[in-house]
């Protein structure tokens, strides 16, 4: 391992259309370490080695500011080509390989040693062809560098997913040649063996000299392997520092913060029943970004349950696969009754009710005015709004009572619009959401599911919709299950908090507890059902 | 006990694998099951059979092979090859007004089809790289929009505009060329190259086999397989893989995709000379009308899926598809009295197998995506659990 | 860049072999249409014999230089040369035609009914640049048409009055 730095990132600090995702981090990568980066999500990783590669996006959202310094000299990278031709290799979450080719193939996509002939005159340097004895050596070679055992003549799509990994891997090693190669996530579809494996290859490679950048929640491999950790909260650096020097509660709370004052709700007052009104178990979702795993959770009557971990977890999976938006499977009992998971209609109808995190998507009618979408769902479902002519034979809309509806829900959320007929699609993000968190109260649920409540709207909406929900619980019983991704605001609202990690539960605590209790959970330091 | 159990077992693998070769392949199978009928309804000798299916191989089967190239660029079924087709006889026109004669005459008229075929491959390519995902339908429109360009080159312009010195070929109107053309000149000309002919007798005319079509079709399917070795046929590949995967490795899917569709072109051009040069007459308006389907149909017979072709789907789509071709008005007429019946029953299968085995592709991917998902959650881990 | 150089070199000169190769193949292969109607004679005892299903062309003049160079090869790598005689079949019910390089100069026509000769007729024939073909319309005879029958012989249109040539008719 080498003492002269090979990447220096400096100041680097970026915008995203005035929101500040990343404020003047900096920190250095020498000659075969491995740097640990951790992180909530929006803290920053993500934004910051997409500036590292060059991608595109950035460039396309008005560049960044500070220096990326590479051996020494600053390097304006405007493509990812630009980076890979610096020695740099990013191995994405999602696999970018081609299924149809062998590992060999891969490892050289674009890069195959080719053999001269004469046509090549003619048309081309492409018409080469290629040659396969060179190929699969290089192929042997670069799977070497890894010190793992892959197939090179096997054909990608009938790999093991952890074969998959390291495929890419030694893709990325050899195309870029690489002095550095960030890895994002790579242990997250590994089984516990292939884990390791990863980790051993990634060791050796460093041995080599090959700096790695390790992006990972799992705090407990990033301590295993890397040489020093940084850790982003807020897009600021909190703390670059040798891994020999710290420990993993140290870093967890340097992750999610230190709990300053409890901003935990003053509800100990609140009598929460031990009647159970929703039992889980076995839940499993299949919903792309937000698999649940195997999830088994009971919801108390009358409570406000919490839903908290890191995005991608699956925490978004659960109130949408109970809810029948996605493929889902395990047993839940509702009051007693098992529920037919995937029928929506019979669901809403036993009183269940979602406020997707999806409002474009799901949970509005763009094109459709206020007091349509706000009255829709219960008019559908539930029949109500409707004047019922011949004993139910014709069933005639409401208007007046919709228009009522209206109106005091406009009035009750201050919803800041032109009247009650203004399209959905016109308003602002906050007022929309009050639209939606409107449309399910007039459902009068026993259990509501909300998901992500506050997410793109401003500080005022926010604070209102959060009381709303306490108000609703308080007045009317009804069961609140709320999922987001900011632990604060589960902390102010919720009687108890679970943490979702890799799509199953890792904890359950009350919201008074430590925010360094939280963060353990969040990186899978412990597992509890 | 444990005997009967391994019988059982052993039979039980055999049938599931009997399972999954019909899933892999329904649409032949379908096929074979259609002909094992109808082929002895039709009272046709087996000698009679086979001629006929090797001059048939000997006449299609280039204008298939023309279809792999694109399968395999990601770009789906060529249509757009009747564009070639077109160009091909354009040049057949050509020639017959100049009179040329014999293989020079098929010679020729594939050297003056190439840059034509190439122009329009490059317009087509063009095009089929702005209508990405979409590339089927838009070549399908395209070959029709094309069909009206076509006339207009060949029924006004030849005369007028390009010079036609036979006056045999133009309409009584004095430009525009006529319906039918007698093609004489170049008739089997490399059918008959070196004929040979097995199994003749004094009252039977045997078996002719077309040995230099043959030849020529060999030559092209070894190009075809050398043609994968080179950097530009793995390229090709791996866009048909992938596209963005492969563009973000470097590769340039767009210049890729568009090479696919000019070959293509240029070999359909070739193939329909060929083609043309079986049958002996120039239907103008009408010989490349079916070029498309037909020839997508059989590919789709022998096999091959949308995304997947090989040189023995060509094969096996060409002898399956034609053998009902020869064996359906026959069959039509001494099943249900009416020959007519089976020539209905041409065109209703060979549009019918194209909508069936796209379908057929459809559904298979999405329960291969399915299937992948289910992996994807069924893959699960513990991450450790060291606490401090 | 030597090797750019060297590129459009070997791309220049592959332009210039299309292009010669597509004059070789015209020059070899251009020749004249033939249409020829269906013959229906008159034997010796009178009976009317139906119409011809072969027709051989034969003739030992060949004229051009391509036509010979090509012979030449042709002798080297098979053993014969490639353009001698020819057979053109004609199938009952089809509109027969042929082509005649133009090169050649004489043209004989054998007429067959099965294996016997029926007739032969010989024609010379001049090459008038500006005439490009020579028309003898000569269908195949459906035995059961009617209006097909009647003694036909082989007839010129208009466009071909220039020509020259001598007819020796022998049965």
């Amino acid at each position: 391992m080498g003492q002269k730095p090979i990447l220096e990132m400096k100041e680097i600090s970026k915008e995203f259309y005035g929101n500040r995702v990343l404020s003047s981090v900096s920190f250095t990568l020498n000659e075969g370490q491995i740097l640990g980066l951790v992180g909530e999500n929006g803290a920053g990783k993500s934004t910051l080695m997409n500036i590292l590669f060059g991608m595109p996006v950035i460039n396309q959202t008005g560049g960044y500011s500070g220096d990326v310094i590479i051996d020494g000299q600053k390097v304006i990278f405007s493509s990812p080509f630009d980076a890979i031709a610096a020695g740099i290799g990013m191995v994405h979450q999602e696999f970018s390989l081609l299924p149809g080719f062998t590992a060999t193939e891969n490892i050289l996509l674009n890069k195959e040693p080719l053999k001269y002939n004469f046509l090549v005159e003619l048309f081309g340097s492409r018409m080469q062809t290629l040659d396969y004895e060179k190929m699969r050596q290089q192929a042997i070679n670069a799977i070497n560098k890894l010190g793992v055992n892959i197939d090179p003549d096997m054909l990608v799509a009938e790999m093991p997913v952890g074969h998959k990994q390291f495929t890419e891997i030694a893709r990325e090693l050899e195309r870029a040649n690489a002095r550095i190669i960030v890895l994002d996530e790579p242990t997250a579809v590994l089984t516990e063996s292939e884990a390791d494996i990863l980790l051993k290859a990634l060791k050796k490679l460093a041995k080599e000299g090959v700096s790695i950048i390790f992006i990972s929640h799992r705090l407990q491999e990033v301590l295993d392997i890397a040489d020093k950790i940084v850790v982003l909260r807020d897009g600021k650096l909190v703390s670059e520092i040798e891994t020999s020097k710290t420990n993993m509660k140290q870093v967890v709370e340097w992750m999610v913060g230190h709990s300053v004052e409890s901003k935990a709700k003053d509800n100990l007052s609140k009598n929460i029943s031990d009647e159970i009104i929703l039992s889980v178990k076995n839940l499993w979702v299949d919903m792309p970004g937000e698999l649940v795993r195997d999830v088994s959770f009971d919801v108390r009557k009358g409570e406000i349950l919490g839903f908290g971990g890191l995005a991608g977890q699956g925490k978004l999976g659960i109130p949408n696969g109970i809810m029948g938006l996605f493929p889902a499977g395990g047993q839940v009992i509702f009051e007693g009754k098992k529920l037919e998971l995937q029928n929506t209609h019979k669901l809403i109808k036993q009183g269940l009710a979602f406020v997707s995190e999806d409002r474009r998507g799901v949970g509005l009618l763009l094109e459709e005015p206020i007091d349509w979408n706000i009255s829709f769902t219960a008019m559908q479902v539930q029949e109500k709004f409707l004047k019922k002519l011949i004993k139910g034979l014709i069933k005639w809309r409401n208007d007046k009572e919709i228009e009522e509806i209206a109106k005091y829900y406009i009035n009750k959320f201050e919803i800041k619009c032109t009247s009650t007929k203004q399209i959905a699609q016109q308003l602002s993000g906050g007022n929309q959401q009050k639209i939606c968190l409107a449309k399910a109260f007039v459902l009068d649920p026993k259990i509501l599911f909300v998901s992500e409540p506050t997410r793109g709207i401003d500080v005022g909406a926010k604070k209102l919709v959060l009381e709303a929900l306490k108000e609703y619980n308080k007045e009317h019983g009804t069961t609140i299950v709320i999922i987001s991704s900011e632990l604060e605001e589960l902390r102010s609202v919720c009687d108890r908090i679970a943490i979702v990690d890799e799509g199953r539960i890792s904890g359950i605590l009350p919201p008074t507890a430590d925010l360094e209790e939280f963060g353990m959970l969040m990186v899978g330091s412990s597992k509890q059902n | 006990m444990k005997k009967i159990d391994n019988q059982n077992n052993l039979l039980k693998n055999i049938f599931k694998s009997i399972m999954v070769f019909i899933s892999k392949y329904p649409v032949p199978i379908m096929f074979i099951i259609f002909l094992i009928f109808t082929v002895p309804m039709s009272h046709f000798t087996v000698k009679y059979l086979i001629n006929e299916l090797l001059t048939r191989l000997a006449r299609n089967s280039f204008l298939v092979l023309s279809l792999l190239l694109p399968i395999m660029a990601g770009m789906g079924i060529n249509f757009a090859m009747v564009l070639g087709a077109m160009a091909g006889q354009i040049a057949l026109i050509l020639i017959t007004d100049w009179s040329i004669v014999g293989i020079p005459g098929f010679f020729l008229a594939i050297l003056i089809s190439l840059p034509i075929a190439i122009l329009l491959g490059f317009f087509c390519g063009y095009i089929l790289n702005r209508a990405k995902g979409r590339e089927m339908v838009t070549s399908m429109i395209l070959g029709f929009f094309m069909n009206g360009f076509y006339q207009f080159v060949v029924l006004y312009m030849m005369g007028p505009v390009i010079p036609i010195k036979n006056k045999l070929l133009l309409l009584s109107r004095g430009f525009g060329i006529r319906n039918a053309i007698n093609l004489q000149a170049i008739r089997q000309c490399i059918d008959d190259f070196i004929p040979i002919t097995v199994l003749k007798t004094q009252y039977d005319p045997g078996i002719k086999i077309q040995i230099t079509t043959f030849i020529l079709i060999a030559i092209f399917c070894l190009f075809i397989i050398w043609f994968k070795k080179t950097k530009i046929g793995q390229d090709m590949r791996a866009v048909g893989q992938d596209r963005l995967i492969a563009e973000s490795s470097g590769i340039a899917s767009d210049k890729t995709r568009l090479l696919s569709i000019v070959i293509s072109t240029v070999l359909a051009a070739i193939g329909q000379i060929i083609f043309l040069q079986n049958i002996g007459t120039l239907s103008t308006y009408n010989s490349h009308d079916q070029t498309g389907q037909f020839a997508a149909a059989s590919l789709l017979v022998g096999g091959a899926t949308v995304s997947s072709a090989n040189i023995g789907n060509v094969f096996l789509g060409v002898t399956l598809f034609h053998l009902m071709f020869i064996v359906s008005p026959m069959a039509g007429k001494n099943i249900l009295g009416n020959a007519q019946v089976g020539e209905y029953f041409r065109v209703f299968v060979s549009y019918g197998i194209i909508a069936i085995a796209l379908v057929l592709y459809s559904w298979k991917r999405h329960k291969e995506k399915e299937r992948e998902r289910m992996a994807l959650r069924q893959n699960t881990i513990a991450p450790k659990t060291k606490t401090e | 860049m030597n090797s750019n150089i060297k590129g459009i070199i070997v791309k220049i000169s592959a332009i210039i072999i299309y292009i010669l190769l597509i004059v070789f193949l015209y020059n070899i292969g251009k020749g004249h249409t033939v249409y020829i109607f269906n013959q229906k004679f008159i034997a010796s005892d009178g009976t009317e014999i139906e119409a011809l299903y072969t027709c051989k062309i034969i003739n030992p003049v060949s004229k051009s230089v391509f036509v010979d160079f090509a012979n030449l090869i042709s002798t080297k790598i098979f053993g014969k040369k490639v353009y001698e005689d020819q057979v053109f079949t004609f199938h009952k019910g089809v509109p027969g035609q042929i082509v005649i390089p133009w090169h050649k100069k004489k043209v004989v026509f054998e007429f067959y009914d099965g294996k016997n000769l029926v007739k032969r007729i010989e024609k010379e024939v001049t090459l008038d640049p500006k005439i490009t073909q020579y028309v003898w319309q000569l269908a195949a005879l459906f035995v059961d048409n009617n209006e097909w029958s009647g003694q036909y012989i082989i007839q010129e249109t208009t466009d071909t009055e220039i020509i020259k040539d001598t007819e020796k008719v022998t049965e």
